[in-house]
């Protein structure tokens, strides 16, 4: 099976800000595969024909190798495994040498404390809460003492099986950070998302040092290879790569070197249903894999709109889990007319 | 009352101390929750295949070739209920009952159980094993995970390095011979022979055995010896040297160093590898690349190594470190770091099989080892009978790729069968002049 042609597509999804590239990825056989990564500049679309047309998908590392660092490489990645699942007909997580898992643990951000009762009713039980900063001065001990009574509060507004993770979106300074990792201890959050700004290694390594709090590092890398540093300075508990930045292989890559630290991985993700699902297989062929971030939709036409475009139910979580498809590739059925619409 | 076994013990004690149920609820509803054996496996039947594990052969298999006492193969066959069947490899040099043992050990983890996903079975294994693993367990898994792997192949109707996302070089997988020639003129009739074949590398040893410490007559002797090599092998040639682990830290420093004018690829097990920073020593004194890796088990003891930076290259080998799944994990580590991976191979031909397939998937693969001469001797001839292919010949310096589906091979189990085990032998054993035990 040969490729024969490459097309790409921006979307802005509707009723959100959200915007991704759409990657499809045509073979001789007839057989069509989909990924998807952060928007596209347009010298992308020239890159990735020029490296993957009349090439085999099988080849799926190799050429997504050779774009490393270049954003369409996450999306070629999941396109050519959905491809190669389909000609072997089998689920992506199989032939990466799943299942691990039968169900896969979500976490969705909860933009607004009041927003949570609408999320627990579609079945989330884990929340990225961000950290704000107060608009006036605030003294250090009542500025941490005020965040960690938020958290506080969330904790005892929720039952038993709810779960939280604060994000601290890489703005808190450093000193802010470490006092808060220390005063959100008593509540077990999950993580503690981006606490400060990466990379200075020594001053993560003191927020490390100070406190038993989790922390979760790697949201911006565009490669793998320096999950290493994170791993080998201790100051990484779960590595939050983004599965939009690099596709399903570059974390694997990257979950391999993880599981020499006993850490785990638990993709970010802030894009679209085609890369929820290809993150959906990888979680299912990791052995260190512990939770899928989706984005928090609160709004009906965005949800549909991410329904129609995967045209299977990709997203729905039940209990805090999502569940698997074994159908072959990535299980999508992509609405294609729905993207040539609304692509820019 | 049934007794309660340990594991149930524990399970108990945890439920009164968090002060929770006695035992979870999906214990209570689920006999197969926490099971034992394939039915730990169960609730991923519903996204796996219909295939099941019906039955695993071993084979202890002795061929009559001298050079090969030590190291009778272990072969295992992994069987199905729809007749489709794997190979795999766990040859562990003079312990060849015990991995058999081992093997059969892990029965009741796997018959029964979908042979499909593999990672899960690898870390049943693995972790379920409690101790983790060393060369035996080790070598049980490899032999066990290289099966499952032929047939996940099979049933994908896919060679393996394609699962794995390759082939990075469509020709082939660069390799390697070793010399096995003592004098200038066998040294220089192996350049010929290599260049013929389109032989990229060779790799030989240092002769003798090691003290703690040494006389300037051995020291001598050892760097003449390569010296020698380069010489008549030529600049063409890329050397590798085997110290293999018969050095102390304190001799290796100084071969090392004085081994640099002759530009080898590497030095290969210049001290043994429990100690890492041992090794960081040496490696720190010299510019020569340093590989180690043939004795570690799985990824998580090759961490250090290249965490701190010491090794240039991993030469872990597929027949213990745990298979392919383990293979492609270490090959992954070590490609954050530069690291390339040349992996080891001097047992039977399935591990040298299956490593090829590795090799061609990995971005970061240097070379293949195959414990084999630039002229087939016995051995390579046993092995073409098995496969009906010249199975570990390079041709052009690189070993082809298999085309067929999993690891690429059919093998009749009556071809292996024709050469009995004659049980366990062991490895050499040598002693230096005063009695005491050496290293070879």
């Amino acid at each position: 099976m040969k490729i024969t042609a490459i097309e790409a597509f921006t979307l802005r999804e509707p009723g959100s800000s959200r915007t991704y590239s759409l990657l499809k990825v045509s073979t001789d056989q007839g057989l069509t595969g989909w990924g998807e990564c952060l928007p596209l500049p347009p010298a992308s679309l020239a890159l990735v024909r020029s490296a993957a047309i009349g090439q085999e998908p099988s080849r799926y590392d190799v050429l997504t190798r050779q774009l490393a660092g270049e954003p369409v490489a996450a999306a070629l990645n999941m396109a050519l495994l959905d491809l190669y699942g389909q000609e072997s007909k089998a689920p992506v997580f199989q032939i990466l040498g799943g299942p691990t898992r039968f169900k896969v643990r979500a976490i969705t951000p909860l933009p607004r404390p009041q927003d949570r009762e609408a999320l627990l009713a579609q079945g989330h039980r884990a929340f990225l809460v961000p950290v704000t900063l107060p608009a006036t001065i605030t003294s250090r001990p009542a500025l941490v003492a005020q965040i960690a009574g938020q958290f506080a509060a969330l904790r005892q507004a929720s039952a038993e099986n709810v779960d939280f993770a604060p994000d601290g979106q890489a703005l808190l300074p450093s000193a802010e950070a470490a006092d808060l990792a220390v005063a959100l201890e008593p509540f077990h959050p999950l993580w503690f998302d981006r606490p400060t700004r990466e990379p200075n290694d020594e001053v993560l390594a003191r927020i490390a040092a100070e406190s038993t709090t989790p922390l979760g590092l790697g949201h911006q890398l565009n490669e793998f290879a320096p999950v290493q540093n994170y791993l080998r300075a201790g100051i990484c508990d779960i590595l939050r790569l983004s599965i939009q930045r690099l596709g399903i292989t570059p974390l694997r890559r990257a979950a391999a070197i993880a599981e020499t630290y006993y850490t785990a991985v638990a993709p970010h993700h802030s894009g679209g249903p085609i890369a929820t699902a290809a993150a959906l297989h990888l979680a299912a062929s990791l052995p260190n894999f512990f939770v899928q971030e989706v984005p928090a939709v609160l709004n009906r036409e965005t949800r549909q709109f991410r329904d129609d475009l995967a045209g299977v139910p990709v997203e729905n979580v039940k209990e805090g889990y999502f569940s698997l498809s074994s159908q072959p590739g990535l299980g999508l059925k992509i609405n294609e007319s729905l993207v040539r619409r609304i692509a820019q | 009352m049934k007794p309660v076994n340990r594991r149930e013990f524990f399970s108990l004690n945890a439920g009164i101390g968090c002060g929770c149920a006695l035992l979870p609820q999906a214990t209570q509803n689920d006999p197969n929750r926490g099971a034992m054996g394939p039915l730990g496996a169960a609730d991923l039947y519903p996204l796996g295949s219909n295939f099941r594990i019906t039955n695993i052969k071993t084979f202890g298999v002795t061929l009559p070739t001298p050079e090969q006492a030590d190291r009778p193969y272990v072969f295992v066959k992994i069987e199905t209920n729809q007749g489709v069947y794997g190979w795999g490899e766990g040859t562990l040099e003079g312990k060849a009952a015990a991995t058999i043992h081992c093997i059969e050990d892990f029965k009741e983890f796997l018959i029964g159980a979908d042979p499909m996903p593999v990672e899960h079975h690898w870390q049943s294994m693995y972790v379920h094993s409690f101790y983790r693993a060393g060369p035996v367990i080790g070598s049980a898994i490899a032999a066990i995970d290289q099966a499952l792997w032929d047939i996940r192949g099979k049933i994908l109707k896919q060679p393996v390095y394609k699962l794995l996302g390759g082939p990075y070089d469509p020709a082939g997988v660069r390799g390697y011979y070793h010399v096995r020639a003592n004098t200038p003129e066998q040294m220089r009739e192996v350049r010929a022979k290599a260049k013929e074949l389109g032989v990229t590398a060779i790799k030989g040893g240092i002769p003798g055995y090691y003290e703690w410490i040494e006389t300037h007559a051995t020291i001598s002797r050892a760097v003449k010896h390569v010296e020698t090599l380069r010489v008549n092998l030529g600049e063409e040639i890329d050397i590798g040297i085997d110290f293999h682990a018969k050095t102390s830290t304190a001799v290796a420093s100084i071969l090392c160093r004085e081994m640099e004018p002759f530009k080898l690829l590497f030095i290969e097990e210049p001290c043994p590898p429990e100690n890492v920073k041992a090794m960081q020593r040496i490696a720190q004194r010299t510019k020569v690349p340093i590989a180690t890796g043939e004795r570690l088990v799985a990824s998580y003891n090759c961490r250090e190594l290249v965490e701190l930076g010491i090794v240039d290259i991993i030469q872990t080998d597929i027949n213990h470190c745990g298979g392919i799944t383990a293979l492609w994990k270490i090959g992954a580590l070590c490609d954050a770091s530069g690291v390339k991976v040349a992996p080891h191979a001097c047992e039977g031909p399935i591990g040298g099989i299956a490593s090829i397939h590795v090799d061609a998937a990995m971005p970061n693969f240097l070379v293949q080892e195959i414990c084999s001469g630039v002229e087939p001797g016995v051995k390579e001839k046993i092995w073409e009978e098995w496969f009906g292919f010249p199975a570990m010949r390079m041709v052009n310096g690189k070993y082809p790729l298999p085309t067929k589906p999993g690891l690429g091979f059919d093998l009749d189990e009556r071809l292996v069968a024709k050469y009995k085990f004659e049980g366990t032998r062991p490895m050499a054993r040598v002693f230096h002049r005063d009695g005491s035990v050496a290293a070879w």
